[in-house]
């Protein structure tokens, strides 16, 4: 078995550990089924994509939470996908499945930077660190991340779409790694490393009271 | 999937399998187990939250733990504003 075939067991190992990986809803390319579905893969992208606006579009000094009526309407068509498949009220499809993830995405990652500051883990994680408002006040209406900003998310969600839907079916080897190696990351980064920040800070603030 | 192969790790019993049984312990439940923790700990926010304002607590808490992350933003965009002089909400 050669070393690239070794990464991608690893990295079909990782994206098991996170999602149900059926073959009808993952998308091919490269010619390699990718390490997670359709769904979470648009999710994943989407989220890289809301951390790249973040440096600017963020309102430094506002201390209120992302447009949450715009950040809902990005988020809804995902939900509504997901439990009307789970109803049987339809089957979706691999497009819709990336377009929902990608839009669920680029509004959860402002939201969860935002959460940051509200956490424990306030100012203590790298690079996200600098990103964060200086103060998280939920009733405050001046967004730290407007509908503007979460309306470019959208777009360059849409942009997002037609780019990685036109590599669906390419043999070429290096789009499956140009996208694979950035969602195995963010796998690693949100579902292992920031779980344990949280405990740990979790764990260090309740000594600390007591 | 990954229960068959979690199965031939243990199976072949060598080290590497075992460190990767280790994280798939590890990811299959201790993770789970923090975000459950942290889903409860913000849906008990949203109760408390929700009955400083006299709102229904108990509602939005169901509607939270029902649908997680969406709840929370749905419970932010509709509840109301606090008043300075709002009364306290009536004893149950």
């Amino acid at each position: 078995m050669s070393l690239a075939d070794e990464i991608i067991n690893i990295f079909n190992f990782i994206g098991s550990l996170v999602c149900h990986q059926k073959q009808e809803r993952t998308l091919l390319i490269g010619g390699h089924f990718l390490p997670v579905c359709a769904r979470d893969t648009g999710g994943l992208i989407g989220l890289l994509l809301g951390y790249a606006l973040l440096p600017f579009f963020r309102r430094k000094r506002a201390k209120g939470p992302p447009n949450l009526y715009v950040s809902l309407a990005m988020m809804l068509p995902l939900l509504l996908d997901s439990f009307g498949q789970l109803f049987g009220l339809w089957e979706s499809t691999n497009d819709v499945r990336l377009i929902t993830g990608l839009l669920f995405g680029s509004a959860l990652s402002p939201l969860l930077v935002y959460a940051l500051t509200l956490s424990p883990l306030k100012g203590k994680v790298p690079l996200l660190k600098n990103l964060e408002p200086e103060a998280a006040v939920l009733d405050d209406r001046d967004s730290w991340f407007g509908a503007k900003a979460l309306t470019i998310g959208t777009v360059l969600s849409v942009v997002s779409f037609a780019v990685v839907r036109s590599l669906v079916g390419s043999e070429f080897a290096l789009f499956y790694w140009v996208l694979s190696v950035p969602i195995i990351i963010e796998i690693v980064l949100h579902f292992m490393v920031l779980p344990l920040l949280l405990l740990a800070a979790a764990i260090a603030r309740f000594i600390k009271r007591r | 999937m990954l229960l068959e192969y979690i199965i031939s790790l243990l199976i072949a019993q060598d080290e590497w399998g075992l460190g990767l049984l280790g994280l798939s312990v590890f990811m299959c439940l201790i993770i789970p187990i923090v975000w459950f923790i942290v889903w409860i700990l913000v849906a008990i926010w949203v109760y408390r939250d929700a009955e400083s304002r006299g709102m229904s607590g108990v509602m939005w808490l169901l509607i939270v733990i029902l649908l997680g992350l969406l709840g929370i933003i749905i419970y932010l965009v509709v509840r109301k504003d606090k008043s300075p002089n709002q009364p306290p909400p009536p004893p149950s």
